[in-house]
C-alpha cells in the first residue's frame, strides 16, 4: 500500500508548476531520515540552506558567545554538547544532535503516515502526509528544488505540529506526547567557553541561517493541501481528483485557515456582508469537522466570533442575543471556555433588553471552572497561564456577582467566597469594595473597580488575537516537562 | 521561592516586561531571569524557526491585527448597545504583549499566515462541501 501511495505521488500532483514532483523513493528516504534522526545520505537529502545553517551553528557554537535566537530554549544544551566535543563536527552528526535534541511531531509519527500527492509552486513542494484512514492533520514534507534535485527543507519540518487531535488517532498522540518528555534546559545553564574563539561577522553569519519565505509559499501550499482534503472547492483547477471522503481534521484546519484569513491585510472589511459570509464559511467547516468527531473546543474561536457578529452588525439589524446563543451551542456542548464566557455575558448582561440571569450565568461559570480546573490539573497546567482557563471563568463569575445590571441580584458574599482567602493579596481593591458593600449603611460610597465591571468584561472578551488563539492550552496535551532549576 | 525555581512557571503575560530599544532583538527580564525575544524584530523565517524550536519561550510580540481592531470595536459596541456600529476607521495603537508562550509553534504556522500568492477563501460560500459517503 505504501509503494502504491508513493507511485501515486509520482503520477499526480496539485502543481501549478511544470516541474516533476519529488520521487516516491526520495520521499520514503526523507521520512526514514526524519524518523530515525540519522541517515548516511544527509548531505544528499538536505537543502543547501539547511546544510549551511548546520555549519553556521556549529561554527558559532565553537567560536563565539552569541546571543542569537537559534540558541534559545534547548539551544544551550546543544551549545554545551558541541563545545565539549572534539572537532571536527560533521554535518551528519550536527543533524543527528539537533534532531535528537528538539521534539518534532513529524519525527514522532512519520513512520505511521503515508504521502499524498505533492503540491508545488515553482521550486517548492509540500507533500502532505496522511493517516491510515486518510485523515490529514497538517503534517507534511517541505521540499525545495536545488540544481534539478528535490531536497528536504529541514527547518520547515520543525514547524509541523499536529494542530487537530482527532479521537481516532489516540495512538499517534501518544507517540507525539512521549517524545515531548525531553528534559527542559534552563537558559542559565553553565556553558563552557567556546573552544576555538575567533571574531565572527555576525551579520554574515545570520544571513546564511534562514531560508527566506517572505511570500509564504509554504503556507500557500499547505492551504492548497488542506483545502483539498477538507473537500472544499477551489477556483484553481488541479490534476488531483477530489477526495472520496473529506478528512475531519482537514475540515477543522480549513475552518481555522479561513477564519485566520479574516485577519489578513486583504480581508474584506469587517462590517461587510462578505466578511460575514467568510466567517459563516469557516463556521460551516468547523461544524462539519465537529460532526466528523473533532473536539468542538478546537474550533470554538470562529464559532464565538460568529456569535459576536450577531450582537453588532449594523444599525438596521439589531443585536440578536438568541441567534448568538444558538450559534454557540456546539461549542457550549463541548464546554469550550471561550463559549462559556460568552454565554455568561449574554445571560448576565443581555444586549436586547431581556431580564438578566446573573445567578444562572455565574453558577454555570463556577461549575465549568471546577471541571476545567480538574482538566488543567490532570494536564499539569498552571491555571494562571491560561487566558480562558478555570481562573478566567471564576473571574467573570465574580464580576457578574458584583456588577449584575439587576442590583437585587448582586451577591457580594458569593463573590468574596469565590475569590477565596487570598483576595487581599491578589485583588485588594475588589476585596475592599466587597467589604464596603457588606457594611450596609455605607453602600452608596462603595466604588467598584473598573476592571470588575461587565463593560470591561465585554471589552476583554473582545480583545482576542486570532493568530494567538492556537497558543491556548489543549486539554490532554502533555506539558509536564517541568525543569529542575533549583 | 527562588528566582531559579520560578523560571519555568512564569505565567503570561509578564507583569514587568523589559524595555526594548529600536531594533533590539533580545532583552533580559530580571523578574523571570530569562531572555525575552522580540518577535517583531525578527523576520518571518526567524520567527518560525525560533518558535518551532522551543515549546516554552518568553517573547515580546505585537498584537495588533485588523481583526483585533474589529473585535475591539465589536466589544465596545456590545458594551454600549446604543452605539451598535463599529467604527472601522478607529485608530488602534500598536500594542505589545510580553510573556511566556507555551507550544508557540502552533501560533506561527504558515498555514495561518498570509501569502503573497493569489488565493481565495470564498469559493465555498456558494458551493457545498462534499458530504461523507
Amino acid at each position: 500500500m505504501q509503494i502504491a501511495a508513493l507511485w501515486w505521488t509520482l503520477i499526480l500532483s496539485g502543481s501549478d508548476s511544470p516541474v516533476q514532483p519529488p520521487a516516491g523513493t526520495l520521499i520514503a528516504h526523507a521520512l526514514e531520515l526524519i524518523q530515525h534522526c540519522d541517515g548516511p545520505a544527509v548531505v544528499d537529502l538536505l537543502s543547501e540552506t539547511d546544510l549551511q545553517r548546520l555549519r553556521m551553528q556549529a561554527l558559532a557554537a565553537r567560536s563565539a558567545e552569541l546571543d542569537h535566537p537559534i540558541f534559545a530554549g534547548t539551544g544551550p544544551y546543544l551549545l554545551k554538547q558541541w563545545r565539549t566535543q572534539a572537532a571536527p563536527l560533521t554535518e551528519q552528526q550536527l543533524y543527528k544532535d539537533e534532531c535528537l535534541a528538539y521534539p518534532s511531531d513529524l519525527k514522532a509519527v512519520a513512520g505511521a503516515l503515508r504521502p499524498g500527492p505533492a503540491w508545488m509552486h515553482e521550486n517548492r513542494a509540500w507533500v502532505p502526509l496522511l493517516s491510515a484512514d486518510d485523515d490529514y492533520f497538517g503534517l507534511g514534507l517541505a521540499m525545495v528544488l536545488e540544481q534539478g534535485q528535490w531536497r528536504l527543507s529541514l527547518h520547515t519540518h520543525t514547524i509541523a505540529h499536529v494542530q487537530i487531535r482527532h479521537p481516532a488517532h489516540a495512538a499517534l498522540w501518544q507517540r507525539i506526547d512521549a517524545q515531548v518528555d525531553v528534559p527542559y534546559r534552563c537558559e542559565d545553564e553553565k556553558l563552557p567557553p567556546p573552544p576555538e574563539p575567533q571574531e565572527l561577522d555576525v551579520v554574515q553569519l545570520e544571513a546564511g541561517l534562514w531560508e527566506e519565505d517572505q511570500a509564504n509559499v509554504w503556507g500557500y501550499l499547505q492551504r492548497q493541501a488542506t483545502r483539498h482534503y477538507a473537500g472544499a472547492p477551489s477556483a484553481t483547477p488541479t490534476a488531483v481528483p477530489p477526495v472520496a471522503r473529506p478528512s475531519p481534521s482537514a475540515q477543522a484546519l480549513w475552518a481555522q485557515a479561513v477564519y485566520s484569513s479574516l485577519g489578513f491585510d486583504d480581508a474584506p472589511d469587517h462590517t461587510s456582508a462578505q466578511w460575514e459570509r467568510r466567517l459563516r464559511n469557516a463556521v460551516g467547516y468547523a461544524q462539519r469537522a465537529i460532526d466528523g468527531g473533532v473536539d468542538a473546543r478546537e474550533l470554538a474561536l470562529p464559532i464565538v466570533e460568529l456569535a459576536k457578529w450577531q450582537l453588532s452588525r449594523d444599525l438596521d439589524s439589531p443585536a440578536n442575543r438568541q441567534a448568538a446563543l444558538d450559534i454557540l451551542a456546539p461549542a457550549l456542548a463541548a464546554r469550550a471556555s471561550q463559549a462559556l464566557l460568552m454565554q455568561a455575558l449574554l445571560l448576565s448582561d443581555p444586549v436586547d433588553g431581556s431580564k438578566p440571569q446573573c445567578t444562572v450565568a455565574a453558577e454555570a461559570l463556577v461549575e465549568a471552572a471546577a471541571s476545567e480546573a480538574l482538566v488543567e490539573a490532570a494536564a499539569g497546567i498552571d491555571g494562571e497561564s491560561s487566558e480562558d482557563g478555570a481562573e478566567a471563568l471564576i473571574d467573570l463569575a465574580v464580576t457578574i456577582e458584583l456588577d449584575c445590571p439587576d442590583p437585587a441580584a448582586r451577591r457580594p458574599e458569593v463573590a468574596l467566597r469565590l475569590l477565596g482567602p487570598d483576595v487581599e493579596d491578589e485583588d485588594a481593591r475588589t476585596g475592599q469594595y466587597i467589604q464596603c458593600l457588606l457594611k450596609q449603611d455605607e453602600q452608596q460610597s462603595c466604588e467598584l473597580p473598573d476592571y470588575r465591571t461587565l463593560a470591561e468584561a465585554w471589552s476583554s472578551h473582545a480583545e482576542h488575537q486570532p493568530w494567538l488563539s492556537n497558543v491556548s492550552l489543549r486539554p490532554g496535551r502533555n506539558y509536564e516537562e517541568t525543569p529542575d532549576c533549583d | 521561592m527562588t528566582e531559579a525555581s520560578r523560571c519555568p512557571r512564569i505565567a503570561a503575560p509578564c507583569p514587568q516586561p523589559p524595555q526594548f530599544a529600536a531594533g533590539q532583538r533580545v532583552a533580559f527580564c530580571t523578574l523571570c531571569q530569562q531572555q525575552v525575544h522580540d518577535l517583531s524584530a525578527l523576520n518571518a523565517s526567524e520567527q518560525t524557526a525560533l518558535l518551532a524550536r522551543n515549546t516554552r519561550l518568553c517573547v515580546r510580540l505585537k498584537v495588533v491585527t485588523p481583526l483585533l481592531a474589529a473585535a475591539m470595536a465589536l466589544g465596545s459596541a456590545a458594551a454600549a448597545p446604543t452605539q451598535l456600529t463599529p467604527d472601522p476607521s478607529a485608530d488602534v495603537e500598536d500594542m505589545f504583549e510580553t510573556g511566556l508562550l507555551i507550544a508557540p509553534a502552533a501560533a506561527m504556522l504558515p498555514l495561518f499566515e498570509p501569502s503573497e500568492l493569489p488565493e481565495s477563501f470564498d469559493e465555498a460560500v456558494a458551493a457545498t462541501p462534499q458530504t461523507e459517503s
